[in-house]
C-alpha cells in the first residue's frame, strides 16, 4: 500500500480532519484526511484504491476498537468527520460512475420511533467502510423501506429501534421487504434488541455495534 | 422522577402530602417507628433497616393507559396515583432551579395528527410522535452552534436570578417536617449542555473548540455551586440528585478523559459542599453504560449510581464487586426482565439479593416501566421485591 494511503488511514482512525484542526494535539499543524486524500488523487491513485486502502482501513480500525470498548463515541465521530472530509474529494468520481461503492445500505429507524443516534453512528461507519448509504431517517414505514429497496436493487437493509414498543414494526418491515423482494438481507440493531429477537422476526443478522453491521455487509458481499 | 423534568408546582403539592406520620406498617421491632426519611438515611449509610425504602422510577406515559385494559383501576391515572395503588414510596425535592432559565417562549411550530414539532424554552426544536411513546423526543435543531449562540445562555445561567429561589420559602416548613427523604437537585454539567449543543456537537466540542467546551461546563458549574451554597444552609437534605443522561449502550458520549479533566472537578466541589452541609448521598441520573465513568464519579465524591441501567451495559453487582462500599446503588433491576416472564423477574431479583443485603442499595426498575410490560408481570415484580427485600409501602391491589 502506498505510504500516503497509510497516512490517510491513520488520519481517519485518529480523527485528524485537516491541517487546521487542533485535534489530535500531537498531530497539530500536520496534514489531515482532507489534504492527504486530495494529494492521493493528484498523485494519480485511483478513487477506489484510496477508498479501499485508505478510508476503509481507517474506519475499520476505529470501528473494531469501538466494538471492543477500546475507544468511545467521540473517537468514532471524529473519525467519521475525517472520513467525510476525505470523501468530499472522492464523491464526484462515485457520482460519475468512474468509481464504485462496495454496495448499498438502506438504513432507518422503524415506524413509531424517533431516535437516531445509534442509526447515525451505524450509517457513518458503514459509509466509511466503502458503502453507499441511503439514510431514510426516523419513523420510517415498512412501505418506505420497501420503496427504497426497489429503488436500490441489491441493497442490504438496516433497521434501528430504541423502544421495545416499536420493535414490532421491525417484524412488519422484515416481512414486507422479504416477501416483496426475496433475497434482500436485513440486519437489525438498537439498545433493546437481542439475537433471539432478530431470529424470531426473520432478520438475517443482529449487531450490537456499528462494526458488526459493516462486517455483516462485507461477509454478505464476499 | 427525572430531575430534568422537575416541576415546582407538582413538588409543592407532593410536599403537602409529605407531612404525614411514621411508617409503621411494614416493619417489626423498634425500627417499625422509623419514618421513611429515617429508613432512607439508615439504608444509605449501610446500617440495618427492617423496612427498606421502596423506590421506583415511574412509567412511560402510555404504560398506565395500556394497563387499563389489563385491570388497572380507573382512578390510577398518573405517577402519584400509581405509586399509591402499587404501594411505592417516594421522596421530595427542594424546589430550586440550578439550570438555565428560559431564553425564549415554548412554541408549537408544526402539528398534524401524528406529529408535533415545537421549539422549547431553551430554543431546542424537537419532534414528538403524538400517537406513539414520547419517552424521548427527536431533536431537530439545537440553539448552541458556536461561541456567539452560546452567549445568551451565560445570562440564563445567572445564579442571582431570583426566579431560581422563588418557591423555596413557601416549601421550607413542609421540607423541614417531611417524613420522606428530602433531596436537592444537583444540576447538570454535561446533560443540559448536550441538549443545547446536540449529541454529535457536544461529543466533539472538546476536540474542536476545547475552550468553548470548558467555558460552557464552568458556567454551568458556577451556577450550580453558587445556588447550592445559598440553598443548603436553609434546609437539611438527605441526598443530592443531578441529571446527566450522558451515556448510551456504547458508553459515554463525552470521553472519560475529558470528563475527568473538565467535569470531575465540579463534581468534587459539589460533593465537598454537600458534605459540609451534612449530605453524603450524591448521585446523578445517567442512563446507559456508565461503567467507563464510574471512576470519575467515585474519585470526585459522586458516590451513588442511579438508575444503573442493566440492558444499557451497567451492572450493579459488578459495581459493588469492584468498588465495594465506595458506591451506593439506586435502581439496578433490569427492566427487560419485566417483559419476559415471572421466572426472569425472579432470577433478576435473586441476582441482586446478596448485594442489596450488603446495604446502601435501593433496588428498583432501572428506568421507566415500558408500555409493553404486562401489568401481571409488574405486580409480580413488586410482590416478590417486597417479599425478598423487605421494602415499605402498602399496595392497594
Amino acid at each position: 500500500m502506498a505510504e500516503i494511503l497509510e497516512q490517510l488511514a491513520m488520519c481517519i482512525e485518529r480523527g485528524k480532519v485537516n491541517a487546521s484542526s487542533p485535534y489530535p494535539p500531537d498531530l497539530k499543524g500536520q496534514e489531515g484526511a482532507d489534504e492527504l486524500c486530495k494529494k492521493a488523487l493528484d498523485d494519480g491513485l485511483a478513487p477506489n484504491d484510496i477508498l479501499a486502502n485508505g478510508l476503509v482501513v481507517g474506519m475499520n480500525a476505529i470501528g473494531r476498537k469501538f466494538s471492543k470498548n477500546e475507544v468511545f463515541v467521540p473517537d468514532v465521530l471524529m473519525a467519521a468527520k475525517a472520513m467525510t472530509a476525505a470523501m468530499e474529494h472522492l464523491r464526484p468520481f462515485f457520482d460519475s460512475g468512474e468509481a464504485t461503492f462496495k454496495g448499498t445500505f438502506v438504513v432507518g429507524t422503524v415506524q413509531g420511533d424517533l431516535h437516531d443516534i445509534g442509526k447515525n453512528l451505524v450509517a457513518m461507519v458503514v459509509e466509511g467502510g466503502g458503502y453507499k448509504v441511503v439514510d431514510l431517517g426516523v419513523d420510517v414505514s415498512p412501505e418506505k423501506f420497501l420503496d427504497a429497496v426497489k429503488g436500490n436493487p441489491g441493497a442490504t437493509v438496516g433497521l434501528s429501534a430504541l423502544l421495545t414498543t416499536t420493535m414490532v414494526n421491525m417484524e412488519k418491515t422484515v416481512s414486507l421487504v422479504k416477501e416483496a423482494v426475496p433475497g434482500t438481507k436485513v440486519i437489525v440493531g438498537g439498545a433493546p434488541l437481542t439475537q433471539e429477537f432478530a431470529d424470531k422476526i426473520g432478520a438475517d443478522a443482529y449487531s450490537p455495534d456499528p462494526q458488526g453491521a459493516l462486517d455483516f455487509l462485507a461477509a454478505a458481499s464476499a | 422522577m427525572d430531575v430534568e423534568e422537575f416541576e415546582a408546582d407538582a413538588l409543592i403539592a407532593k410536599l403537602k402530602a409529605a407531612r404525614t406520620g411514621r411508617n409503621d406498617t411494614n416493619g417489626g421491632g423498634t425500627q417499625a417507628a422509623l419514618t421513611l426519611r429515617e429508613r432512607f438515611r439508615r439504608a444509605m449509610f449501610f446500617q440495618e433497616v427492617a423496612v427498606r425504602p421502596n423506590f421506583e422510577f415511574g412509567y412511560w406515559e402510555t404504560t398506565l393507559k395500556r394497563w387499563r385494559d389489563q385491570g388497572l383501576p380507573e382512578h390510577v391515572v398518573d405517577e402519584a396515583s400509581a405509586y399509591e395503588y402499587f404501594g411505592i414510596e417516594n421522596w421530595v425535592m427542594v424546589p430550586v432551579n440550578l439550570g438555565p432559565t428560559a431564553v425564549c417562549e415554548h412554541k408549537v411550530l408544526e402539528e398534524d395528527e401524528e406529529h408535533q414539532v415545537y421549539r422549547d424554552s431553551m430554543g431546542c426544536v424537537a419532534e414528538i410522535n403524538k400517537k406513539g411513546d414520547k419517552s424521548i423526543p427527536h431533536f431537530l435543531d439545537f440553539p448552541i452552534k458556536d461561541r456567539a449562540s452560546w452567549e445568551p445562555f451565560k445570562k440564563a445561567l445567572d445564579p442571582d436570578d431570583p426566579s431560581r429561589y422563588e418557591r423555596i420559602e413557601e416549601a421550607l416548613p413542609d421540607l423541614a417536617a417531611a417524613t420522606m427523604p428530602v433531596g436537592v437537585p444537583g444540576g447538570s454539567l454535561a446533560g443540559t449542555p448536550r441538549n443545547l449543543c446536540g449529541f454529535e456537537r457536544i461529543a466533539v466540542l472538546p476536540y474542536e473548540d476545547p475552550d468553548l467546551f470548558r467555558e460552557i461546563v464552568d458556567t454551568f458549574g458556577h451556577c450550580i455551586v453558587t445556588v447550592l451554597e445559598r440553598v443548603l444552609p436553609l434546609i437539611q437534605v438527605d441526598f443530592c440528585m443531578g441529571w446527566e443522561d450522558i451515556c448510551f449502550n456504547g458508553g459515554p458520549i463525552i470521553h472519560p478523559a475529558v470528563y475527568s479533566e473538565v467535569i470531575g472537578p465540579w463534581y468534587r466541589r459539589i460533593a465537598d459542599l454537600l458534605v459540609r452541609h451534612g449530605c453524603c448521598v450524591y448521585t446523578t441520573d445517567t442512563d446507559g453504560n456508565i461503567m467507563p465513568l464510574v471512576d470519575v464519579f467515585v474519585d470526585n465524591g459522586l458516590n451513588t449510581m442511579f438508575p444503573v441501567e442493566v440492558h444499557g451495559g451497567s451492572d450493579p453487582c459488578a459495581l459493588r464487586e469492584k468498588y465495594g462500599r465506595r458506591v451506593r446503588l439506586w435502581g439496578g433491576f433490569d427492566k427487560m426482565a419485566l417483559l419476559k416472564s415471572r421466572q426472569a423477574i425472579d432470577d433478576e431479583l435473586d441476582r441482586l439479593l446478596p448485594y442489596v443485603e450488603q446495604g446502601a442499595f435501593l433496588p428498583g426498575v432501572d428506568h421507566r416501566v415500558q408500555a409493553d410490560v404486562p401489568l401481571d408481570h409488574y405486580k409480580h415484580y413488586l410482590d416478590r421485591k417486597r417479599e425478598l427485600f423487605h421494602v415499605g409501602g402498602e399496595p392497594k391491589y
